[in-house]
């Protein structure tokens, strides 16, 4: 009773604050309104991957309507289906741009996705895997096998493996995520700008690294070196391509099943402890599938920077930060950005194409600018 | 009832906590007092065991912290760490309702929704609940904080289990008003088999609410105890150096003013 009438002032003091908003919200509601806003937002970016997906199959230097296009998909779901195709439109679809969409979907993701798990990792909104140095380490790694480790591999095994090249980009990628969150954490991790600097060190010696590999490479490989820094989509080939969409697709389930345990982090590391998170394993987890996620990308696409920053960001104006949804929409999203950005590369100087790296690049080093000039991050 | 048995914690040699022993019982509000610096902050880590202890053990409900398994625990014990900054643009709705996953986990939970209002409504953050917990006063994030960890046993409580309740200066950025709210609200908690330890800095508070007393200095217990026994004028000056006298005012409750 005593406790009531204690308690009356402090009703009576909040309900005159209270009276400024005209409905007042309740646990209940607000979680209400937190879910619709999720399930649309969900929903639109999935219509908007589908016809992303169709136009990036649709446009090019051939262009092919709409109509033939999705008569094409659907005679390979449906084997039922006969449609009449015209055959090099078809040959556009199945084995150039096919791939293509596909390679830029799975990259696209993973980059988002990994983003969105390196930010909850380090507890920094800022950290994108090409701002702190995670494609680099495994662009490196990746050029390091062509220029060297590839011969070494040939002497040992008497051959080489097509997977020897995305097995050293995750390699490259894991040991750049374990130097920073070593660093990291011996400073504490609690300032925002200890990430980023120690991304500046982690670039500049992957940098200088990859620069005496160009010295000892020979024309051949020289070629193939330039594709790693710009990032690209074009040599997609569907040999290479499936692979790495199952093994992402693997990566991507493992990551996004993290949410509640990133929420828990979100909090902080010891309130995540107290909550019964087993943190040390969530963070091992986070490091080697976020660094297998990278890398696999990076080994088919080159470093395409600012996806992993852009892509989260956005999506958690759209919903909010419960990572139960941020990291699949991420990937939604991440792809979806991907095959935007890759049809704009296509257009604009047709019929030569620019990078896709320069793309993401224009569009995300503004963005991350506009971050830092908002948030009081450095001070 | 957490009891610890002469535990020491060590870092880079110095001795943060020297073999600290000390009860703290279910059913009572245990305040840990000292100055700056004695290891109160510390000895909260090892109850809740963040820090490791070097030596000696922890025991909750007779069991060493070591053999609980977490995710057992975190339903029945909650802690209010100091800082409580979140980078991420989370609602206040979904911070609090982040404390009922532990208990979700193990078992289903008949509208949570309505336990965690319950909580929020007590400690007046419920009008709160669509805010963005980073837009928050100080103050309110504090709250908020309180909540969660109250939700995080809220459902163990409900049936009667005993739950534990570590907070570490709760009341550090709160107004007048709610420093009282607050303790009222864990003193009202301790009947309920509630074991509540609180590090606190203000001697007023502790005389008003605690049922227990721990005194540290350098790292060592200085003197435990009932409170009515063990704070008074002399106890005071030893560890704070500070003198001053403790006046029972006509009510009944005592408060301690500093003389110059």
């Amino acid at each position: 009773m005593l406790q009531i009438i204690y308690r009356m002032p402090s009703i009576v003091s909040t309900s005159s604050a209270l009276n400024k908003y005209s409905n007042v919200q309740t646990l209940s509601s607000t979680l209400g309104a937190l879910h619709q806003q999720r399930r649309l937002t969900l929903i639109v970016l999935g219509i908007g991957l589908g016809i992303a997906i169709i136009l990036g199959l649709a446009i090019g230097p051939l262009h092919i309507p709409i109509k033939h296009v999705i008569n094409i998909l659907t005679d390979y779901i449906n084997p039922f289906a006969n449609y009449q195709h015209d055959f090099v439109e078809q040959q556009v679809i199945g084995s150039l741009r096919g791939p293509r969409v596909l390679l830029g979907l799975i990259t696209g993701a993973s980059l988002a996705v990994a983003g969105a798990c390196f930010q909850s990792l380090f507890r920094n909104p800022l950290a994108d895997p090409a701002v702190i140095g995670v494609s680099a380490g495994a662009s490196t790694a990746a050029v390091f096998y062509i220029v060297l480790g590839q011969s070494v591999v040939m002497s040992l095994f008497g051959g080489v493996s097509k997977f020897g090249l995305p097995i050293a980009a995750m390699c490259g990628a894991l040991l750049a995520v374990a130097v920073l969150y070593v660093f990291v954490n011996r400073k504490g991790g609690i300032n925002v700008a200890t990430l980023l600097l120690a991304g500046i060190a982690v670039n500049a010696f992957c940098s200088a690294v990859t620069g005496v590999l160009v010295f000892l490479s020979d024309d051949q490989q020289l070629r193939e070196l330039t594709f790693w820094t710009l990032g690209s989509l074009a040599r997609a080939q569907w040999d290479g391509v499936i692979p790495t969409f199952i093994w992402l697709c693997l990566v991507l389930a493992i990551l996004v099943s993290l949410g509640n345990a990133l929420n828990a982090l979100a909090i902080g590391e010891s309130s995540a402890f107290h909550m019964g998170v087993n943190v040390q394993r969530v963070k091992k987890i986070l490091i080697i599938f976020g660094a297998a996620a990278v890398g696999a990308a990076v080994a088919m696409t080159g470093i395409i920077g600012f996806v992993g920053l852009v892509v989260p960001h956005i999506v958690r104006l759209m919903i909010g930060a419960d990572n139960r949804y941020v990291l699949p929409a991420s990937a939604i999203m991440g792809a979806l950005l991907m095959l935007l950005a890759d049809m704009l590369a296509r257009m604009i100087m047709q019929p030569a194409e620019l990078p896709i790296g320069i793309i993401t690049s224009l569009l995300g080093a503004p963005f991350f600018l506009y971050l830092l000039s908002r948030r009081h991050f450095l001070s | 009832m957490i009891q610890v048995e002469n535990i020491s914690y060590s870092v880079s040699g110095n001795n943060l906590l020297d073999d600290v022993s000390a009860a703290m019982d279910s059913g009572k509000l245990t305040v840990i007092l000292g100055p700056n610096g004695a290891g109160k902050s510390t000895l909260l880590k090892a109850l809740s065991g963040e820090v490791k202890s070097s030596r000696g053990s922890v025991l909750i409900d007779d069991i060493d912290l070591n053999v609980w398994d977490q995710e057992y625990l975190a339903p029945r014990r909650a802690v209010v760490s100091q800082f409580n900054q979140i980078e991420f643009p989370f609602t206040v709705a979904e911070v609090v309702m982040l404390g009922m996953w532990p208990a979700k986990n193990l078992q289903k939970i008949e509208q949570p929704e309505l336990i965690a209002e319950g909580v929020m409504r007590e400690l007046d953050v419920l009008s709160l609940a669509h805010r963005q917990y980073g837009t928050l006063s100080g103050g309110e994030q504090q709250r908020v904080a309180i909540a969660r960890a109250l939700v995080q046993v809220a459902v163990q409580a409900r049936s009667q289990n005993k739950c534990y309740l570590l907070l570490d200066e709760p009341t550090a950025s709160l107004d007048m008003q709610y420093q009282h709210e607050l303790l009222r609200i864990l003193k009202d908690y301790a009947v309920r088999k509630f074991t509540i330890v609180i590090v606190l800095h203000d001697l007023n508070l502790a005389l008003q609410y605690a049922d227990n007393v721990i005194f540290m200095k350098h790292g060592k217990v200085a003197s435990v105890g009932p409170i009515n026994k063990v704070l008074n004028e002399k106890v005071i000056e030893e560890i704070f150096s500070i003198k001053g006298v403790i006046e029972e005012t006509k009510s009944g409750s005592k408060r301690f003013y500093v003389n110059n």
